[in-house]
């Protein structure tokens, strides 16, 4: 346990008005705006409301876990901080989604990697989604303004550790590009417990940012506290339903909390977005709820050096490479961003693969082991449609993703080019992530190999930390289930400030591009709604 | 027009249906009823069933890595299905249901053979045995079998290796302190 200051639970010293849901909630709340959610849209939205002295209520279905309860276990983050205990998954168990599920959301164990949104991005936006004033130039302040709220800067503080730079050594080698990671950090410890929340508070996550400003400001919190569903009339919702529920998401009694706003933000992040207004039966007329759900499919390859490695240890994320991405057409086959993986022994043993003598063999040569990743930018091409949300039977979400031979035959480039970048670093032997795969001693042997793969369900390893879409934006109501300016289309008081906003992927790691862009979203609406302007800095 | 099987429902066509059906409904009623009575979890515990699943699949697949040491074996053994056992009450009702189903399919006779083509129970299974179950679902040309062996595996890893007492297996020294 870290024996550091732990500014949130002075905060709650101090008075700061945080209920745990589980432990009794209200019947009656009002307030100028309900936010479902704390994770980086709703971290963002409520710091500016409060800025402009709005009333604000926060509603977190997960637990509140601060600086002093991050051990660095894995086997307490996942089940505290993560959606599902850390078993969250497509709907046809292909692929597992590590997505955040506590009070700050995914930014408390996000891996700090701070990109913008590329301009090929927003320009596949524009002409596709009808999102106008979505450039580069037009974001650029949007995104400034985040960076310096968040201290988000090119990590230079420490040199990558091994994991990330054997990346840059094998893209070196090979003569393509391989740039230093910006982090939102202060004072980073160089821990590479970013994954299991920062026991020191330099991650600059929404915990210790803007969900204790807004706090501060007289926001109130309420944690396992569940946003049920939306009372609709007509075109305005008219109160949201919550219940109080334990750790593991399960319902303590019938009691419910109806919270009564004047507008209502939905920020649950892609997946929860999109499922509490199915739960709602939000007005779609068009059918597009809970489509283009996509998710940065990611392959994995573990390449064995002769030095230690420790993936474990270090900043887990400091180098990228975007050779394979953006300068890739949306027409061709799918793009995707190089980065390096950390290995924490749980993790590391569901990406290296393998039972048994086999997995006995994998862990002999685990602190030797660079684990590089390659995350597929899906959303671009007619063959990479993305997933769609659906309701389980007991009003859960559910991903139904398949991945297409198109997405697949991606998985089988990334791994080819990862064991290339790997040889180029010096690793000894390569082992992808795939069921027919081995450990290969040279590039032309993994060449070979990888080329021959079959690409078929459960043989193909993969995951997802971006998920992404499913409330995507339109410029107009054909387009889109929101405007552009974040309000739904059909109902003039909700809007939704998340990752589910965007029509695409991102093609880089996406909470920047969250910040930024409900940094413009809620900048405008706390105008509309409280005739002032402030801004994040 | 009048449909005629809707009139005489039990010409031969629709009685050899009817029978299929039956006999279907009757197979999968009694899989059904015995993977219910061999369930894994019951009132959050893994039931001896579920417990013996577990311990076969994590002996297949984390096994040679455990100390050769009988007894210290069994308390490794132990203390993981201890673990385990918070590890699933973690998760959500809905993800807690599908692995019972999954772990009364593996404990129940029939329906372990059709999975992983073993007749011994996990307890009374020999080290190749094990492994030759494992291997028999992971590379199985049905997905759902493929799909079978993902789940457990990646329960049984996450469980075992997320546990800091299994840190000195593995090679991982630990966080830093601080």
């Amino acid at each position: 346990m870290s024996k550091l200051p732990d500014p949130f639970r002075e905060g709650l010293a101090r008075g700061w008005k945080a209920t745990n849901g589980e432990q009794g909630l209200p019947e009656q709340v009002q307030c100028d705006v309900v936010i479902v959610g704390t994770g980086a849209g709703a971290g963002i939205t409520a710091e500016l409301l409060t800025k402009a002295g709005l009333d604000v209520v926060l509603v977190e279905e997960g637990p509140l876990r601060t600086s002093t309860d991050f051990n660095q276990k894995e086997s307490e983050a996942y089940a505290n901080l993560y959606q599902d205990g850390g078993g969250r998954k497509t709907m046809d168990g292909a692929l597992t989604l590590l997505q955040g599920r506590c009070v700050g959301g995914t930014t408390v164990i996000n891996w700090t990697s701070s990109f913008r949104t590329p301009a090929s991005t927003l320009k596949y936006w524009e002409d596709n989604f009808g999102l106008k004033d979505f450039n580069e130039a037009s974001m650029a302040p949007w995104f400034g303004q985040a960076e310096t709220r968040l201290n988000m800067h090119k990590w230079e503080e420490a040199p990558p550790n091994p994991n990330n730079e054997l990346l840059r050594t094998g893209a070196k080698k090979l003569g393509i590009s391989a740039e230093v990671i910006p982090r939102n950090v202060k004072g980073c410890w160089n821990l590479g417990s970013c994954g299991m929340g920062c026991p020191t508070n330099a991650k600059q996550s929404m915990l210790v940012t803007t969900i204790p400003s807004s706090l501060e400001s007289g926001a109130r919190l309420f944690y396992q506290t569940r946003a049920q569903e939306f009372i609709i009339k007509g075109d305005k919702v008219e109160g949201l339903i919550c219940v109080p529920i334990r750790v593991n998401g399960q319902k303590t009694s019938d009691k419910v909390l109806r919270i009564t706003a004047k507008h209502y933000v939905v920020s649950g992040g892609a997946i929860n977005s999109p499922a509490l207004l199915k739960r709602s039966k939000a007005p779609d007329p068009h059918g597009l709820l809970g489509t283009r759900t996509f998710l940065h499919p990611v392959a994995f390859s573990g390449g064995v050096f002769e030095q230690r490695v420790e993936g474990w240890a270090g900043a887990p994320q400091s180098i990228y490479s975007d050779h394979f991405v953006h300068n890739a057409p949306p027409e061709g086959p799918i793009g995707y961003k190089l980065e390096a993986t950390p290995m924490h022994p749980g993790l590391a043993a569901v990406l290296m693969g393998g039972y048994g003598k086999g997995l006995a063999e994998r862990f002999q040569n685990y602190p030797n082991t660079q684990m590089m990743l390659a995350l597929l930018r899906d959303g671009f091409h007619p063959e990479s449609s993305g997933g769609t949300v659906i309701l389980n039977v007991d009003g859960s979400p559910l991903l139904n993703y398949a991945m297409s031979d198109y997405v697949l035959a991606g998985f089988k480039q990334a791994l080819l080019t990862m064991a290339e970048v790997q040889f180029a670093a010096g690793a000894k032997k390569v082992m992808p992530l795939h069921e027919q795969a081995h450990y290969y001693s040279n590039w032309a042997e993994a060449k070979a190999a990888i080329s021959a793969y079959e690409m078929k369900p459960y043989y193909v390893g993969g995951g997802s930390a971006h998920i992404m879409g499913g409330c995507r934006m339109g410029g107009t109501e054909q387009q889109g289930v929101v405007r552009p300016d974040g309000v739904h289309w059909q109902l003039s008081n909700l809007s939704v400030h998340d990752g589910s906003l965007f029509p695409t992927s991102i093609g880089a790691n996406p909470q920047l591009s969250i910040y930024g862009l409900t940094n413009r979203l809620a900048t405008a609406l706390a105008k509309r709604l409280s005739g002032k302007d402030v801004s994040l800095i | 027009m009048v449909d005629r099987s809707i009139d005489h429902p039990l010409q031969p066509k629709r009685r050899w249906f009817l029978k299929t059906a039956l006999a279907i409904g009757a197979v999968g009623g009694a899989l059904g009823a015995l993977v219910y009575w061999h369930r894994g979890m019951s009132n959050g515990k893994l039931t001896e069933h579920g417990r013996d699943v577990f311990r076969g699949l994590t002996m297949g697949i984390v096994g040679p890595m455990l100390p050769k040491d009988k007894a210290q074996r069994e308390a490794i053994m132990e203390g993981h299905l201890t673990h385990t056992e918070a590890f699933l009450n973690g998760m959500p009702n809905v993800l807690q249901i599908e692995v019972n189903a999954l772990l009364g399919l593996l404990g129940n006779f029939p329906t372990r053979k059709m999975l992983t083509g073993m007749g011994a129970s996990w307890s009374e299974a020999t080290e190749d045995e094990l492994a030759q179950a494992i291997e028999t679902m992971r590379l199985n040309p049905l997905p759902t079998t493929r799909l079978t062996y993902q789940v457990l595996r990646s329960l049984v890893c996450m469980s075992f290796y997320s546990n800091s007492a299994h840190w000195p297996l593995t090679g991982y020294p630990g966080p830093v302190q601080i």
